[in-house]
Order: C-alpha cells, then sequence, then structure tokens
C-alpha cells in the first residue's frame, strides 16, 4: 500500500510526525499513563478503602431508605440539583450516594455506612481528564491531545512506507536506534486500532464541550444543553416549590419486574425534594458498548419512557458508546487486562518517540544532555511520583493534596534530571578532552 | 447460542488470521494470496463479531487480534538475531542544526495556525455537517452526534494537510475553505 506513497511525502510525513510528537509528547505521555492505570478505577477504590460495605446486591427498600438518610443529613445545607446511587456491580460492589455536597456509602440495610474516601483515585482520573487544571480549560487540552494522537497515527503510518510488510519484525536485541525503532514501530502497528479507537473517542469527549458551544451559538441561542437533549434525553421542567422524597424503589422494583436482564448501576433524582424532581435509573445491556440506557420515571416511581440510548437513532447509540470504548469497561476484567496492555504499549510508544528524534540527533553530533535528561525525568518521573502519591495516600490518608504533591515532585524530577544530565555531559566532555590537553 | 458460536468463530479466525499474515509476511517473495487470504479472514472474524454482538463483539474481536500479534511480536523479541543495519540518523527538521535560524515566527504562526485557527475550522466543519445533514431529513440527534465526530475527525485531516502544505498560502486555503463551509448554515440557520 505504501509504495504508491512519494518518497517526498514519506519524509514530509515523518517531519509532521516529529513535530506533533515533540510538541504534545510529554502531555501524551502522561495522559497515556494516567489513562492506562484509570483502567482499574474500580479496583483502585477497592485498594484505597478496603473497609467500605460491600454487597452483591441492595434490596430497593434499602436504597430507598438510604435515600431519605442521606437527603435528611442535608437539611440544613443548600438543596442538591442531583442525586446519584451508585449500585453495586461486579467490578465495584458498594452502594454510594453522591451529592452536590457530599458522597457516602450505605450498608446493606441502606443505613450510612460512614464517607466515600478515594480521593487519590479521583485525582488520577482528574489527571487523566483534565490535568488537574479547570474542568473546561483541562478537559479541552486532552481532547487537543486526542486530535494529535490521531493526526501521530496518520502520519506514523504514511511516514513508514514498510510499516505491514516489517509489522512482525522485533529486533529488541538492539541497544542502539534499531531497536528502540522497532518497539515504538511495532508497538504502534499493532495498537493502531486501539490508539485510533481512544484517540478518537477521547477527542470527541474532549472537545465535546467546544464543539456543542459553537453549534449551540448557531442554532440553540447559547443553550448547550439543548444540544445534548436530542442525544441524553432533557432536564424536567424545574418547579422548586417543595415535595416529599420521591419513590426510587418503585422505579428499581418496576426495572427488575420489567427488564430482568437489566443491570442497574446508578439511580439518579433530578432537583430532589422539589415539585420538578424525577428519577432516572441507568442499566447496563449485556454484549452492549452503550454505557447503558437511561429509563426514566416520575417521582412516584410510575414509568415514563426509554432515553434511546440501546435502541434509538444510531447517533444515540454511538454517543453512549464513546465511554465504555474509551475506558474498557464492556468486559470485565480481562477486557480491562488487554487495555492494561495496550495502553502499556501505548505509553511506551509515546516514551520512545522522542528517544529516537534524541538518537537521531546525537548520531549526527547533537548532544542534548538537558534535554534528554528532562525526557528521562519525565519519563521515569511520572510513574514513581504517581506510586509515591499513592503510598501517600494509603500512609497518610485521604486529605493530602495530590494534584500539587504530584505536579511539584514531577517537576522536581524533570528539573533534578537536567541537571543530572548537564553534569555527566560535562563530565563526559572532560574526559574526552584530557588526553588531549595532556598531549 | 449461535450468536456466542459466531463470537468463538470470530475469535479463532482473528488469531488464525494474525498467524498467516505473519508466515505470509515472512517470505522472502511478496504472496499476494498470502496477505489477501490474511486480510480477508481478519474482515471475516470481524463481521462474524458484529453479527453475533454488533459494535461490541467487533471491539472484541480487534482486542483479540491485537492480543495473538503480540503474542507473535513477543517470540520475535526472543528470537531476532541483532540487526546489521546502522541506526538512522535521518533529520526530521523539527528543530534547526547547530547555526540554522531558529525562525520562531514562522514556528509560532503555524502553531497557530494548527491549534487556534484548526479548532475554529474544525468547528465550522462540525456545523456545516450538522446543517447538511438536517437539510436531507436526518433527525436531530444523529446529526449532533455527527457533528461531535466531524469535530476531532475534522481537525485531525486538517492539522496533517495544514502540515503537510509546501506553502502558508495553501494553509490558509484548507482554513478558509473549512470556515467557509459553515456559511450557509449560519445565514439559513440549521433546525429545518
Amino acid at each position: 500500500m505504501n509504495s504508491m506513497i512519494e518518497p517526498g511525502t514519506v519524509k514530509k510525513s515523518l517531519s509532521v510526525h516529529a513535530a506533533i510528537g515533540l510538541l504534545a509528547g510529554a502531555l501524551l505521555y502522561i495522559v497515556s499513563l494516567t489513562g492506562t492505570v484509570a483502567v482499574l478505577y474500580q479496583e483502585l477504590q477497592r485498594v484505597e478503602q478496603p473497609d467500605a460495605p460491600e454487597m452483591s446486591a441492595i434490596s430497593a427498600a434499602a436504597v430507598q431508605s438510604g435515600v431519605e438518610a442521606v437527603l435528611a443529613s442535608e437539611a440544613d445545607k443548600p438543596a442538591t440539583t442531583h442525586l446519584y446511587v451508585h449500585l453495586p456491580v461486579e467490578a465495584l460492589p458498594r452502594t454510594t450516594v453522591t451529592t452536590d455536597t457530599q458522597a457516602v456509602h450505605l450498608a446493606q440495610d441502606g443505613s450510612i455506612a460512614g464517607p466515600e474516601e478515594i480521593a487519590w483515585s479521583d485525582f488520577l482520573v482528574n489527571l487523566h481528564y483534565k490535568l488537574n487544571l479547570p474542568t473546561l480549560v483541562g478537559i479541552t487540552i486532552v481532547g487537543i491531545l486526542g486530535v494529535m494522537l490521531l493526526v501521530l497515527s496518520l502520519s506514523g503510518v504514511i511516514a513508514h512506507p514498510r510499516i505491514f510488510r516489517d509489522a512482525f519484525r522485533l529486533r529488541a536485541r538492539n541497544s542502539n536506534g534499531v531497536g528502540l525503532a522497532d518497539w515504538h514501530n511495532r508497538l504502534g502497528v499493532w495498537t493502531l486500532p486501539f490508539s485510533v479507537a481512544i484517540a478518537l473517542t477521547g477527542a470527541l469527549i474532549g472537545l465535546a464541550s467546544v464543539t456543542a458551544y459553537g453549534i449551540a451559538v448557531e442554532d440553540y441561542d447559547g443553550d448547550v444543553e439543548a444540544v445534548y437533549s436530542p442525544i441524553f434525553g432533557a432536564e424536567g421542567e424545574p418547579d422548586m416549590r417543595p415535595a416529599p422524597v420521591p419513590d426510587v424503589a418503585g422505579a428499581l422494583a418496576h426495572i427488575a419486574r420489567e427488564y430482568p436482564d437489566v443491570r442497574v448501576t446508578y439511580a439518579i433524582i433530578h432537583d430532589p425534594l422539589t415539585r420538578g424532581q424525577h428519577v432516572q435509573i441507568v442499566g447496563e445491556h449485556e454484549r452492549r458498548l452503550i454505557f447503558g440506557e437511561y429509563y426514566a420515571f416520575d417521582a412516584d416511581g410510575q414509568f415514563e419512557h426509554l432515553v434511546g440510548l440501546s435502541d434509538g437513532p444510531l447517533g444515540q447509540q454511538a454517543a453512549a458508546s464513546t465511554y465504555q470504548l474509551h475506558f474498557g469497561s464492556f468486559g470485565g476484567l480481562a477486557v480491562k487486562f488487554a487495555y492494561l496492555l495496550f495502553g502499556i504499549a501505548l505509553t511506551a510508544v509515546c516514551a520512545t518517540g522522542t528517544y529516537i528524534w534524541l538518537g537521531k540527533r546525537r548520531r549526527r553530533g547533537i548532544e542534548e544532555p538537558r534535554l534528554r535528561g528532562a525526557w528521562h525525568g519525565l519519563v521515569v518521573g511520572t510513574p514513581v511520583v504517581l506510586t509515591l502519591t499513592f503510598t501517600a495516600r494509603l500512609a497518610l490518608g485521604n486529605d493530602l493534596p495530590f494534584a500539587l504533591i504530584f505536579w511539584g515532585l514531577l517537576l522536581a524530577a524533570i528539573i533534578g534530571a537536567m541537571m543530572v544530565g548537564r553534569s555527566r555531559s560535562g563530565r563526559q566532555k572532560m574526559v574526552t578532552e584530557i588526553p588531549e590537553s595532556v598531549a | 447460542m449461535a450468536d456466542d458460536a459466531l463470537l468463538m468463530a470470530g475469535t479463532a479466525g482473528a488469531i488464525a488470521a494474525i498467524a498467516l499474515l505473519r508466515f505470509s509476511w515472512s517470505r522472502p517473495q511478496r504472496s499476494v494470496w498470502g496477505n489477501a487470504l490474511g486480510w480477508f479472514l481478519l474482515a471475516a472474524s470481524l463481521a462474524a463479531g458484529w453479527i453475533g454482538a454488533g459494535a461490541w463483539g467487533v471491539s472484541v474481536i480487534a482486542l483479540w487480534a491485537m492480543g495473538a500479534a503480540f503474542a507473535v511480536l513477543a517470540v520475535a523479541a526472543w528470537l531476532s538475531p541483532p540487526a546489521k543495519r546502522k541506526p538512522s540518523s535521518d533529520r526530521a527538521g523539527m528543530l534547526p542544526e547547530a547555526g540554522e535560524p531558529w525562525h520562531v515566527g514562522r514556528r509560532c504562526a503555524t502553531f497557530l495556525l494548527v491549534v487556534l485557527a484548526g479548532l475554529i475550522a474544525a468547528i465550522a466543519l462540525a456545523i456545516a455537517t450538522r446543517w447538511a445533514a438536517l437539510l436531507i431529513g436526518t433527525g436531530e440527534a444523529n446529526a449532533n452526534v455527527l457533528a461531535l465526530f466531524v469535530a476531532p475527525l475534522g481537525w485531525t485531516i486538517l492539522t496533517f494537510l495544514i502540515l503537510m502544505a509546501d506553502s502558508r498560502r495553501r494553509q490558509l486555503g484548507y482554513l478558509a475553505v473549512s470556515v467557509a463551509t459553515a456559511i450557509p448554515a449560519l445565514v439559513t440557520g440549521s433546525i429545518p
């Protein structure tokens, strides 16, 4: 296929590949590595807080009483706009209620067992999602990185005319640039379907906010929610007059009776304790990529309608499929381990790209000890600092400022490695200069 | 039951396809039939996944195919002798060599064209696509999702074209055409 591509195009494509890789490589490496670890987000929560109550299932009545208890506990706080009940699933067999201001675990009987303490897992996901920046800025930057990964995939294929012909050649024994290039190219080509899927879904999720804003300005009088309404369903009409706790148990009982094959993952109350409140149940479907279907109920637990993520227009199904495809949560532990493996490979591709470029420059006589040191600092520092923050979480508790610690230590690692690289280079220079001066 | 059988057949087919491609690509001469059969088997396996379990089936079988390729790569890494050829030292042209000018202004302009103008152009393409989709009777949900997909895909292609272009004029041309596609939507409004 690639033999049809002109040599000039190949060379230019390599320049494009190098330029994007060098500009976006560092952030892509961090996002790729944290995304790989975050595949185990549910499992990490269990490690982080091992003593939270676990259960394979919880009764609808217990959920109802848990919702009532949580809402009662917030009587003297500003009213929450949403209340989410995470229901026990195989990977995370816990019942957790989240409002605008708190998250608590429920015991089997629906009583409040204690606060959810998963600050490190949430820090990890925030790092991956938005680089710990404010949401709109961070998620857009990560979306841009998704686009850059797509450009890297495209330019990488065009820049390597023998990429498929050599797809199984891996000369790992070469410690020089040949081995490194083989690792980069082979892992790159065989993770291509994975990388493209991850990059496209990530870019779509990341850029959705700005794209939706553009569409909203053009056609919905700036109402961004209206762009999403035809896809994920609309919020109900607000009516802030007080009302009693909605019948979540009735909604759950309806699903168990009418949709026995659906695995319920969440119960959501919109505008709780107001007359405008309504209940949504999220149910997973077997062997589907969609994160679930929304089953809409009124406050009395009467079924109203499906939103259509499982059987509506193709667009709705495609949009609902992007999340599980991105996070690897559509096939249990086996798929998670596959995502872990390919995620590590993608991270290695990000790391080796810059090393290949640095190696080529070194072979042309251009030494860049500080740049090489900085890259060492980033590549080694990121997993080390992540491990340190996780260890600190287990040893010192849930309240540490993990984002601050992570970025501070990573910056120190990069600067430290730059200085070590420079001093090593200086020593080597002296060693090579001494014989000349003696002579 | 039939779906399970299709998924299992698809999985086995995907692994066999990788093995066949490995055999075909390792021969001294290119085997057109071997390559064609390998790719066909891979496509058939994905089709079996689609028929058995839709997009979920395709995703699972693609993971099996990649896993099989990784296993073959591990063997290659273990058995391959060291390469005889020297590693490449080709210039990628990203940074200047010693003594060459940096062209900071030119580089910054290219960066702004790709990132800032590229984003605006990609959103314009998304708006234009949505407008065209609604015009031919596509439902609102499909049109909106199409637009959300077009933004990153359009930006990808635009970025590649801009960086591959020989002249600034051509780069600006790509961007101008992309932005211009949204004019009908902006003038007439999209909701029919």
